[in-house]
């Protein structure tokens, strides 16, 4: 990251007059920061919006990018983050994700029954991912869509790299305990349905 | 769900639900589209502010200008005719 880091910064310091440069950096983070909307957001007509309107904020203030140390890149993620939380703020409820248009089944299970239990799985861990704080969202986006590692997650977040692998295991703890909570709420409402029909 | 699910087992989960996606390539070029006809319309914008100032600080004066020779006009046409009636009853006591 260190090396491009360089030559996006005076990509980023010409991009305020020169076209060419803004253009160039869009084809580079256009794909990372719709990815990273779209997974905070669930659906592909507000991940396209908010999409859009990161890079004509970033249009509209790249002129007044400095380097302060922050790459660019984490710029770019600040704006997303913000528009993001707007946008969360403006809806009072969560959307859910539509999983089957993004999620990959990495073998194709001859055993439909299996299959649906996957998908179960996989829609009750979405569904506690999209309950957690959002940095702690943002965290998991970074390292398991964009596979950043967590020096890269430290400057995109602010943060340094010890406390961003501290995050991230306080993370994972989350995931198991609330993934317990709800396999327990659901066993006992189970069981309380087979004595009602006994 | 397996609650009883390690830490690695968990991750790899994570990296079988969390994957890139790429968005239409119909947006992709859209969007750079905008972006390009907005980058070209903004110094022009900033320009046309300029302007738009400009005439109205002008229109302005002009119309200063204007509201100043009508009220002049007016004082004066007032004193013409005051003057005219003073100089009437000054003339009718004479005689």
């Amino acid at each position: 990251m260190k090396e491009p880091a360089m030559d996006e910064m005076s990509l980023a310091q010409r991009a305020g007059s020169d076209p060419e440069a803004f253009g160039e950096l869009y084809e580079r983070h256009v794909r990372k920061i719709y990815n990273y909307i779209y997974y905070r957001t669930g659906n592909v007509h507000d991940a396209e919006d908010l999409t859009e309107m990161v890079f004509q904020r970033a249009l509209r203030h790249v002129a007044k990018f400095e380097d302060k140390g922050v790459p660019f890149t984490a710029w770019l993620y600040r704006i997303a983050h913000n528009l993001v939380a707007n946008w969360h703020r403006d809806r009072s409820r969560r959307p859910i994700v539509p999983l089957d248009q993004h999620v990959a089944v990495s073998e194709v299970s001859k055993h439909p029954e299996s299959e649906a239990m996957a998908l179960e799985e996989t829609e009750l861990l979405m569904t506690i991912v999209r309950q957690l704080p959002s940095d702690r969202q943002q965290l998991l986006i970074l390292k398991f869509v964009e596979r950043m590692s967590n020096a890269e997650i430290g400057e995109v977040m602010g943060r340094s790299e010890g406390a961003v692998k501290s995050l991230y295991h306080r993370t994972l703890n989350a995931l198991r305990a609330e993934a317990k909570r709800l396999e327990e709420e659901s066993s006992a409402s189970k069981s309380l349905k087979d004595e009602k029909v006994g | 769900m397996d609650t009883s699910l390690s830490e690695k087992q968990l991750e790899e989960l994570l990296s079988d639900i969390l994957v890139p996606v790429d968005p239409s390539v119909q947006f992709i070029q859209r969007l750079r589209a905008q972006l390009v006809t907005y980058h070209g319309r903004d110094p022009l914008s900033i320009w046309m502010v300029i302007v738009v100032i400009a005439t109205v600080f002008l229109l302005a004066v002009t119309s200063i200008g204007l509201v100043i020779r009508i009220f002049l006009g007016w004082v004066s046409l007032v004193g013409i005719i005051s003057n005219r009636r003073r100089m009437k009853s000054e003339t009718r006591v004479a005689t």
